[in-house]
Order: C-alpha cells, then structure tokens, then sequence
C-alpha cells in the first residue's frame, strides 16, 4: 500500500446551512478565541461543509431539497409535519432561535391601548400558522386572559397586514416586525413599545422563553450513525458556552456594548440562572406551552400533548468543555 | 433568478461551491433590511447585512470575493488582533480593506502587545491605549495610532477586596493593596476612578507589585514621573494572590482573577469585588467622567504609515463598517443571530447617558475618554505632561472618515 492511502474511515461529510448564530460561531471556526480555546469545536466523526444562510428557510425547503443535511426548522412546521406522520427530518433540542415576542403586536392606537382592549376586536394572524403568533397568542391568553373565543382572527398574507391595520378593517397585527412589509405609520403602533417589562413579567408568569427555530437533521443519517445526534448536541453545547464565556470575559470586551457583563446579570436574574439551555429537560415548560398553545388554537390537533419523541434522543450531560 | 442583493453565481469548482439560494425568502428579507433596519443602499451593497447575502460556502464566496478585489498595488501587510464580535467580518474577510492585502494573525493578548512594541516584526496591531499614549508622550514616534477602540471596559470589577477589612471604598485608604503592574491599564482605570469618585490619591494606599500566581512579574515600564509620596513596593518570592489570601495584603486590582478568587467572589467568600454589583457605580462614573475607558487600541508602524498615508483611514472604515453590521444585527428580528435577550433594550436605556452612539470610534467623539486617560497616566506618574488627544492622534487631524 502506498503512503497516503488510508484504510481507516473518512469522517461523515455532512452539509450544514445556518444563518451566522453568534452561538455557533465557535464551532464554524474560522474566527476563534485563542485564549478561551485552542481549535474550533469539532464535531466528532464529522467533516462539516458550513453554508452561511443569509435568511431563515422553510422547513419545507430543507425535507425537499438536497442542498444540506443539517439545519434549523420553524418550531411550528417541525411540529406539526411531524404529528402529521412526516419523519424526513429529525429534530434535536438544539434551539438556535429565541427570543420574546411582544414587539410582534402591532394596533391602532385609536383603538387598543391595553391588552385589554383586544377582547372583542379584530385581529389580523399570519395565514400560515407561524411559530411566532402561536406564542403570541398563547401569551394573550395566559398573560391577559384572551382566550381564541375572545377575539375575531382573520387570516392575512404579509403584504396584508399594513393595509388592514390601515383601512381599518383590523384593530391589530399579530405577525413579527419583519413580517410587516412595511412599518406602518400614523394610526399604527406597537402595542408595548418598550416591551422589557411586560416581558419579564410574562417570563415570571409562564416561565416561556419561546423557542422559535430548533436544529434538524435528515432522518436517515440518524438511523445510519446513530452517534450523530449526540455528538452534534455536544458540539453546539460547547460552543454555546464558549460564546456566553465571551461576554463575561473582563480581560478584553468580546462585543461593542458597554459593560454587557451588567446586562447579562439582569438578564440571568430575571431567568434565575442560565436562559438559553439546550436539551429537552431544561425547556419542557417551554415546549410543552408551545404544543398547548398551538391545540388551543386549533393549529394542531386537540389531543396533542408533547411527547419526547417529537426530538431525537441525545445525551444531554456534556462531560468537558 | 440571480440573486437581487449579492454578486451573482461563482465557480462551480467542489471545493468552493456557491449554493445560489432564491425565492420569496430573500426578497422578503431584502425588505425587511431595507424597511425595519433603515440600512441605505450603499451599505447593501457593501455586504453590510446582518447576514451574508448570499448562502455561502465556508471559504468560499467570501474569500473569492476578497480575492478578487485584490490587485497586485494593494498593499500587504501583516495586522495582529484578538477575538472581537465586531470585527470578525473584517478579519474572516466578509469586508474587505479596501486596496490591502492583510494577513491576520492572533496571539494572547499580552504577548501580542509586548512583542509588537518592543520588536515591530509586523505591521499593524492592537495593543494598551495607555501604553500608546506613553510611547507617544516620551517623544517616540514609531507608531501611529488609529483611533479604533476594541476593548473597553469600566474597571470597577476589577477590585477585589478581603471582606473582613474593607466594606466600602473609603476603607481603601491606608491599606495594601496588590497590583501586577504600575502601567497595567486596568489599575490605571481603577486607581483613576477611585480617584475621581472617591477622592482616594494613589499616595494613600501602599501598591505592592508582583505576579498574580507566579512570583517574580518584573515591572515592564517605569513610571518615571511618579509622585514622590507614592509607595510601590516590589515583591519577588511571592504572588499576589497568596499575600492576599494569608491577610498580607487587602485587596488586589488584577484584569483577570485567579481561579481562588473567582470561587470566592462566585461562592460568597471571604475575597469579594470591591462592588458587588457595579451597575449603578458605572453609570454615575460615565455621568462625571464621559468616559467608558478605553483599554485597547490600533496602532500601526510609522513605516506602513509612510509607505501609504491613507492606509489607517482604510483600515479604520473596514472596522467601521464591521461595528456598524454588528449592531444592525442585534435588530434582527427574523431570528436571534445574537442570543441576547433584551439586549437592544438595554443599549436605548444608555442612550440617554452615553448619546446616539454606545461604542464610537473616532477621535472627537472619543475625547474625553482619551484624555481622561492621558490625565490618568499624568496623573499616576506615566507621562511628564497633561496631553490633549491630538497630541497622541496628530495624523488623524483632517482624515475624513
């Protein structure tokens, strides 16, 4: 046998497409911290191929295309598609997407001042039912008390919703500010324009830190390596902690916001701890309120409740980081 | 369909595949920058987008792109700097320098810093603002700074105290206190704070210099003009850490603290910071001072300098344009590519404090953190003389950026 030929195994070479999450920055590897780490995570057994996505793709373009292996999904398509019976893709309690979702209700100001305004009103939703106002909606609920029987929910596509709110046929948007094709002005306003507090108070209230995109893989490489999973859960751990490690390093500021340190210490304090878990158990409040909420809505059926078998399994305890 | 915002398909090559990715998706999202981030055109087409344009392969477009920029006049050069989130799009190449050809390179912070200053085996290099400023201050003008601050930080988390002696500030006065260096930035900060806040002179306090856990830290620069009343006292055998921990110190002012110290400050022991919780005393240190200290900054050789007057300009709008799409991210609401909670809410709260901009870089905007600090290194013995910004920055004066 000649010098360079191996009979060892090559990696698995896997596709994996992701927007640039500061959080899995560590495991891309092209920019590293020298002092916190000396090589980019790696992934174990795996030879990864990054494709930097410029925008959040539907799941349903990831199961119909081959263009990548790995990627993350919309926590309510995943969801749904899977109760359905659709198995092409796995997901793992990875969750890349987070984040508080009051800026996403948008109202006439001549009519709603206060959440209590909306009981009675019209309120145009997104026509697919997007993870984001599946939260939304439950956190009226269970916040404020406005149940789905409380209010009239016309359906309405993005380009819609300016002109509804505009002409007045609506009284108030529930979509995600990027959703909103145009900020709409005048008669048009957020609904909590400094939405921390009610944030805060909602997290208290609930314990909901809405999980808005989940990583996924093809079904059938799971089925053929079965270490896959957990050794993706280990890498993207690692390098969660490596960037929250950054924002508390005090030898050098890793970000432009002055003493950062001081906000991730409100943020901890109002989380009681760390906010952003991976894994299944550290988040089944969470999950558990998205499934409720999506069957109260009638986005999935009545009698769904949230089963461990909506993820693949991994071993959630990380050894060494 | 080609692409509406990026460059258009690239080599079909294996190793350096372009996926061309289409459809509603992107030009939804093309609205949603230009709508809800207000970014002009001109930045969209510099690539400043809180994401990359196109879906690229890793080494693939962003480097080509690069590449492809690069002429044979573009100046070379080799330019150190640590891990910062709002550069990594200039040094992983997504914004490109413009007619330059950088290599980067990292190394540990304080290494990077020694060995650029005492050797200028390259080019261009972050290191101490106040180690600059005294560079320039004693006449040597070997370096030419570029008004671009990476690390900044209030040093109140940087006194650690031993609990059963000192509760407050003024109990400082009188005691021991252990630091790793004179020059060291985060004591000049500190000791100036303590200063400016609490009236606590660097002559009331006994300054005990060595190595945090290694004795033997010798005393890199001397502060040649230092105040005669002032005490600092080098210690050889021992470390710091231990003095403070066997009561022959009160406290220590280090940028990093060792391991027992961070187990005692995290468990509630007997070593604690100074504040315990620094918020509140940061703030009111801005509101007096104007200043969110500058610990690090980039200067270049006076030799690139001459070699190519405009290149610190360049250099400076890269970094600019980095920072700038950095902070367009946080506004991201498709999705949380930075993973902190409430974190634009936290920068409107500083508005009112710190002005429009939290993070500027630039001369003006930066003065009275400059010359605070250059009142800091005067005061503390460093330089002979009060030094205006300019004094430090002359080649900056009439750059447009």
């Amino acid at each position: 046998m000649g010098r360079g030929e191996c009979v060892i195994q090559a990696p698995v070479k896997l596709t994996i497409a992701l927007l640039p999450y500061d959080h899995i920055y560590e495991i891309r590897g092209h920019d590293t911290d020298y002092e916190i780490r000396s090589g980019a995570v790696e992934i174990a057994g795996v030879s990864p191929r990054w494709i930097d996505l410029a925008t959040p793709y539907s799941l349903n373009h990831f199961a119909s295309n081959r263009d990548w292996d790995i990627s993350d999904v919309p926590l309510a398509e995943y969801v749904q598609r899977r109760l359905a019976g659709d198995t092409r893709l796995t997901a793992l309690p990875i969750f890349t997407s987070r984040r508080f979702l009051h800026d996403s209700i948008t109202v006439r100001n001549d009519r709603i001042a206060t959440p209590a305004d909306l009981r009675g009103a019209r309120i145009a939703v997104p026509q697919q039912n997007l993870t984001e106002s599946i939260y939304v909606r439950g956190m009226l609920a269970d916040v404020y008390g406005l149940r789905a029987k409380d209010a009239r929910w016309i359906p309405s596509d993005d380009r819609g919703f300016a002109a509804l709110l505009e002409a007045g046929k609506v009284d108030a948007v529930i979509a995600p500010p990027y959703r909103l094709a145009a900020a709409a002005g005048g008669t048009a306003t957020r609904l909590f324009p400094r939405p921390g507090a009610a944030e805060r108070a909602a997290l208290k209230k609930t314990g909901v830190f809405p999980i808005l995109r989940t990583l996924a893989i093809r079904t059938e490489l799971l089925q053929e390596h079965r270490w896959l999973a957990s050794n993706l859960y280990r890498a993207f751990e690692v390098a969660r902690r490596r960037y929250f490690a950054r924002l508390d390093d005090i030898r050098a500021s890793r970000v432009p916001i002055p003493a950062v340190d001081g906000h991730m210490r409100t943020v901890r304090e109002a989380f009681g701890g760390d906010f952003w878990p991976y894994g299944l158990t550290a988040n089944l409040v969470t999950l558990n309120a998205f499934v409720r909420y999506a069957s109260e809505q009638g986005v999935l059926p009545s009698t769904a409740h949230y089963t461990a078998g909506l993820f693949g399994h991994v071993e959630e305890f990380v050894d060494k980081y | 369909m080609s692409n509406p915002i990026g460059p258009g398909p690239a080599s079909a090559r294996q190793d350096e595949q372009t996926v061309e990715l289409a459809g509603p998706e992107i030009e939804a999202r093309r609205h949603f920058l230009q709508d809800m981030v207000g970014l002009p055109a001109a930045a969209l087409a510099l690539n400043l987008l809180p994401t990359s344009a196109n879906a690229q392969v890793k080494g693939g477009l962003a480097t080509r792109e690069a590449q492809a920029r690069r002429s044979p006049g573009d100046l070379r050069f080799v330019f150190s700097l640590s891990s910062y989130d709002h550069m990594q799009a200039v040094t992983d190449g997504r914004i490109p320098i413009k007619r330059a050809d950088p290599l980067f390179i990292r190394l540990p912070i304080p290494e990077a810093f020694r060995r650029f200053l005492a050797s200028r085996d390259w080019d261009v290099a972050e290191v101490g603002f106040s180690q600059y400023a005294t560079l320039r201050a004693s006449g040597d003008d070997n370096y030419v700074g570029i008004p671009v601050f990476t690390s900044r930080l209030f040093r109140h988390s940087a006194i650690f105290v031993r609990s059963d002696r000192i509760k407050r500030p003024d109990d400082l006065r009188g005691r021991r206190i252990g630091i790793v260096g004179w020059a060291n930035s985060a004591g000049l900060w500190a000791r100036g704070m303590l200063r400016d806040m609490y009236n606590i002179q660097p002559h009331e306090i006994t300054w005990y210099q060595g190595g945090v856990e290694r004795p033997g830290r010798p005393e890199n620069v001397p502060a040649k003009f230092l105040d005669p009343r002032v005490r600092v006292v080098p210690v050889a055998d021992r470390g710091i850490e231990e003095m403070l921990w066997s009561g022959d110190l009160d406290g220590i002012i280090v940028p990093s603290p060792p391991a027992s110290v961070e187990g005692s400050v995290t468990s509630g022991g007997l070593v604690r910071r100074l504040f315990d919780d620094a918020r509140e005393e940061e703030r009111r240190y801005f509101a007096k001072t104007r200043c969110l200290p500058a610990m690090h900054t980039i200067v270049m050789t006076r030799d690139l300098y001459e070699r190519d007057r405009d290149i610190g300009r360049r250099i400076y709008e890269a970094l600019e344009l980095a920072r700038r799409r950095y902070f367009a991210s946080l506004a991201d609401t498709a999705a949380s590519v930075v993973p902190v909670p409430w974190v634009e809410e936290y920068i409107d709260s500083l508005h009112p404090l710190m002005g429009a901009d939290v993070w500027p870089y630039g001369v003006e905007p930066n003065r009275p953190t400059i010359e605070t600090g250059l009142r800091y290194l005067h005061e503390q013995g460093l330089i002979d003389r009060r030094l205006r910004a300019d004094d430090v920055y002359p080649e900056w004066e009439g750059v447009n950026v």
